[in-house]
């Protein structure tokens, strides 16, 4: 939902035809009002017209601001959503106890850590301040707090690298990169979500394996989509680059 | 009749740098296109991966900006007179210009015609999928995924390149940069092929004639 709400956005912003966003947008996260989201000019009317009424409500702060929709504000707002529901989804799963709460609370900390570094390295370079990035990291996980102090103020590659080499989870991970290199950390990084959610498999009676049937068919979309794109550009021997392998 | 031995040898001395000339442009060229063969494949897979980590709602053609807005690079077409054919169509590259003041911010790729002759005429060896030719003079931008290092917002060549990708959001992988990279990369490919080939054509046309008047000559 909170993807379909930012294309929405983002679209209209760059006068696109609202019925093509829409045929795009993902099903399971429409409501009938998202059409209107194209009217917004501001967060505030964002939240006041459409999204008050939707699940995400809560997720929006009472210090919303009525600063225009730019670039920079949508992609702020998603960042900010995405840690808000995933903080919120933590705390259900904590409230429910027992296995699913063990399963889970890992697999979500290691959601919220793998989104530290995704949102560091990808804002290396960018006007976002170090302020807003630390804002836009979530309040739990391993790196949670003073591995998102290091995060934050992170300028290149390896430094990122130098911070998280200090927490054994993600040793392995970083040890397969040489230095500078970024472009296997997200395989690696999904390799390392296939492992855990594999292994939610292995305990019984809990709702994680629900989760995780999800987050490993999208792992298997993933992995076909990226075939697809080999094949279709004459790159077979890339393949291997990116297919993560199940089980 | 020394003198007409020596102008026969001059002659023919000419006849054969034009051959050579024309030989090393269509070298040059053949290996613009397999450099230019290359580095779009890459400049794909970089945008396939880039969309394969951000995800396909977040890469797609449905975020394309449709507002009016200037164009960020250029091409400037102008006739020079080339060494052998009047009105040499010569190109151009102005990369990340405003349209407004009409000047390019940097990373202008000017090739003449008569730099690549006296490149190709030199005796190197050539190697198949690289340029030959050197980069261009301004600044030399660095590759986004180089080392890691930080990129600076300071220089206006980085702030459009940044302002074009802003379209799919603001934190991007750097997989997309890499791509946006590799396709400006190509670009300026292009226009040193359509140089090269200016010249190459030339070349042939001047070729032609010394055939022509050979055959002339013969009969």
């Amino acid at each position: 939902m909170i993807d379909n709400v930012v294309l929405i956005v983002t679209g209209t912003l760059h006068e696109r035809d609202v019925q093509e966003l829409l045929e795009k947008c993902h099903p399971l996260g429409m409501f009938d009002s998202i059409a209107t989201l194209a009217v917004a000019q501001n967060m505030r009317e964002l939240y006041r017209l459409v999204l008050v009424d939707t699940p995400l409500a809560p997720y929006f702060s009472e210090r919303i601001t009525s600063e225009d929709l730019d670039d920079m504000n949508i992609e702020i707002m998603r960042n900010t959503l995405y840690k808000a529901y995933l903080e919120d989804f933590y705390q259900f799963c904590q409230k429910l106890g027992g296995a699913t709460s063990e399963i889970m609370s890992d697999l979500l900390a290691f959601e919220a850590d793998r989104r530290a570094v995704n949102i560091t390295i990808n804002s290396i370079g960018t006007e976002l301040t170090r302020d807003d990035r630390k804002k836009l990291y979530s309040n739990f996980g391993l790196l949670y707090p003073y591995g998102h102090e290091e995060l934050a103020v992170c300028e290149d590659i390896d430094q990122v690298r130098a911070v998280m080499e200090k927490y054994p989870p993600y040793q392995s991970i970083f040890a397969k990169m040489s230095y500078g290199e970024s472009q296997m950390l997200d395989k690696a990084f999904y390799e390392e979500e296939v492992k855990r959610l594999c292994l939610a498999f292995e305990q019984q009676f809990h709702y994680g394996v629900f989760f995780a049937y999800m987050r490993l068919r999208e792992q298997e979309i993933r992995n076909l989509m990226w075939i697809s794109e080999c094949v279709a550009q004459n790159q077979k021997s890339r393949v291997h680059d990116s297919v993560v392998f199940i089980f | 009749m020394e003198d007409q031995d020596k102008a026969r040898t001059s002659e023919n001395q000419l006849e054969e740098e034009n051959v050579v000339t024309f030989l090393d442009s269509m070298d040059a060229y053949l290996t613009l296109i397999d450099s230019l063969s290359s580095t779009l494949r890459q400049g794909w897979l970089e945008l396939a991966s880039a969309r394969h980590s951000m995800g396909a709602s977040r890469i797609s053609s449905s975020l394309f900006d449709l507002k009016l807005h200037s164009a960020a690079t250029s091409l400037r077409v102008t006739e020079d007179d080339g060494k052998y054919v009047m009105n040499q169509p010569h190109f151009t590259l102005c990369k990340w210009a405003s349209s407004d003041d009409g000047k390019c911010c940097s990373g202008e790729a000017k090739f003449d015609g008569d730099e690549l002759q006296k490149k190709s005429v030199s005796p190197q060896l050539r190697y198949r999928g690289t340029s030959q030719f050197d980069e261009p003079q301004e600044i030399q931008e660095k590759s986004p995924t180089s080392n890691g290092s930080p990129l600076s917002l300071d220089s206006p060549v980085q702030k459009q390149r940044h302002k074009s990708l802003s379209v799919f959001g603001t934190l991007v992988s750097p997989k997309l940069r890499a791509a946006q990279f590799s396709f400006e990369t190509a670009l300026e490919t292009i226009v040193e092929i359509a140089n090269i080939r200016s010249s190459m054509l030339s070349a042939f046309d001047q070729v032609q004639k010394d055939i022509e008047s050979i055959s002339t000559g013969e009969q």
